[in-house]
């Protein structure tokens, strides 16, 4: 029997396919903000707490070591959320190259 | 208490989404809908003059122009998305602290109380059965920590930020309900009741505006009226909260001399909008005053309005929405028997809209078909 809560019938963005993207899209979107918002309440705690002082983080310049670490993390980030449409088959050795120990 | 960061600021997120949503977003929609000539069309006949046959293809050709325009379909995406997601997040954020949130709770809000009649006996009628009002999941008795999902969840996270349906963002809505009751035609009134009362807001404001007179909600919801009587002993309102159907109140011929709803008629069949509005003049005393308020009627509003309200019918489960804004209550007022029958808009946007009447002081002039 159907439920007031189901979907309607008829898309919002003219397909159920765009609608399922767009669905997916507004998640990553909430979930990007509470994170930020989870960065910036623990910069306020850890300011409060005089462990950093206010903007230490935006002002922070990373060193060589964490520079090269954090390009590895952003590379591989990149390439998971940028390769997703367009991988083809499965593929062992690049399965396990993306799971390659993080340079520190 | 509030919720933990992760259902805080998905919340706050939702809100964020809905004013952008009915901002900049809707009035792109607008625009590009007031630029097609159809349009034009649509907007060169008054919409008081449309006959209500005439209204479902009218709807249907305002939504198939709207549609032309990416803004409005994300537009209507992202309210359908934020109306869903309300429910999901805060019960999700309210569920990781079940613990702080049920055990005050269970004390605050009891099944036994002298100002309290619940109706075990009351069956649900068929309108208003398995319907999940506003897409809450299992409809409004189905989750018991359904206060705090409201107070700590979509509320001040949501709901205040406007935005949705008839109402715009940055609207006050606890002003909006202020002012409503400030249309009552008196300054004193001895017994006010409220139809389908949905808890305290309404009446608590009332009670502000009136503070000797008696106050009595009634409601289909048991759970509702439970929460709406722990809100009211908290702040020490003295209302007295019944379970009963609007069409057969427990109330005697002639009992109050006011009579307040709030957002209540278009979740109603027209038909049972009718009757609801008998059995509120059969207890009104004569003299007594009855203020209404609701969406605007589709006749009142401009046709890219009307169909974002005819909208709300299948997408934000609110099955009577459209017949709601068909139905002409001044009309159905004037025809009961009530006098100096007035509506207008408390705001340029059309929302809140009122209606109010007063039941004649002689029962000679009550030349209605009640």
């Amino acid at each position: 029997m159907a439920r007031t809560t189901d979907k309607p019938e008829r898309p919002y963005l003219g397909s159920a396919q765009a609608d399922a993207l767009a669905r997916t899209n507004t998640e990553l979107m909430s979930e990007l903000w509470i994170l930020r918002d989870r960065v910036l309440v623990l910069e306020h705690i850890l300011a409060e707490a005089g462990l950093i002082t206010a903007g230490a983080v935006g002002d922070y310049e990373p060193d060589a070591a964490l520079t090269e670490a954090l390009q590895t993390d952003r590379d591989q980030f990149v390439a998971r959320i940028a390769g997703a449409a367009h991988r083809d088959t499965l593929d062992l050795a690049a399965i396990r190259a993306s799971t390659a120990p993080k340079k520190r | 208490m509030s919720l933990d960061q992760h259902a805080r600021a998905g919340l706050q997120l939702l809100g964020s989404l809905q004013v952008f949503s009915s901002t900049a977003l809707l009035e792109r929609a607008e625009s590009d809908f007031d630029q097609h000539a159809v349009a034009s069309d649509l907007s060169s006949q008054t919409q008081q003059a449309v006959k209500d046959e005439d209204w479902p293809e009218r709807l249907d050709t305002i939504r198939d122009v709207a549609e032309r325009s990416l803004a409005y379909r994300f537009n209507r995406f992202y309210q359908r998305y934020v109306a869903e997601e309300n429910w999901v997040r805060s019960i999700v954020g309210v569920e990781r602290r079940r613990d702080q949130y049920a055990q005050p709770r269970s004390a605050e809000s009891p099944t036994v109380h002298p100002r309290l009649q619940l109706d075990p006996t009351l069956e649900e009628p068929d309108y208003y059965a398995g319907v999940e009002w506003h897409l809450q999941p299992g409809g409004l008795d189905s989750y018991d920590l359904s206060g705090p999902m409201a107070f700590a969840g979509f509320i001040p996270h949501v709901f205040s930020r406007g935005g949705f349906a008839a109402v715009a963002v940055g609207d006050d809505l606890l002003e909006q309900r202020r002012q409503v009751i400030a249309q009552f035609r008196k300054d004193r009134y001895q017994r006010i009741y409220d139809p389908g009362c949905g808890g305290a807001g309404t009446l608590g404001l009332c009670r502000q505006r009136f503070p000797e007179a008696e106050l009595v909600g009634g409601d289909l919801s048991a759970k509702v009226l439970r929460n709406g009587l722990a809100f009211s002993e908290q702040r020490g309102w003295d209302i007295e909260f019944r379970q009963e159907d609007a069409r057969k109140t427990g109330e005697p011929d002639n009992a109050v001399d006011g009579v307040i709803s709030y957002a209540l008629h278009h979740e109603l069949p027209a038909v049972v909008s009718i009757d609801v509005l008998k059995e509120m003049f059969r207890i009104l005393a004569p003299g007594g005053d009855i203020v209404i308020s609701d969406p605007p009627p589709f006749r009142a509003v401009s046709p890219f309005r009307a169909g974002l309200l005819a909208w709300e019918r299948d997408n934000r489960a609110e099955p009577y929405f459209i017949e709601a804004c068909m139905l002409n209550l001044a009309a159905v007022l004037t025809d009961i028997g009530f006098v100096d029958v007035e509506e207008y808009a408390l705001q340029e946007t059309g929302y809140p809209w009122v209606t109010r009447a007063t039941k004649p002081d002689s029962s000679s002039q009550q030349t209605g078909s009640a």
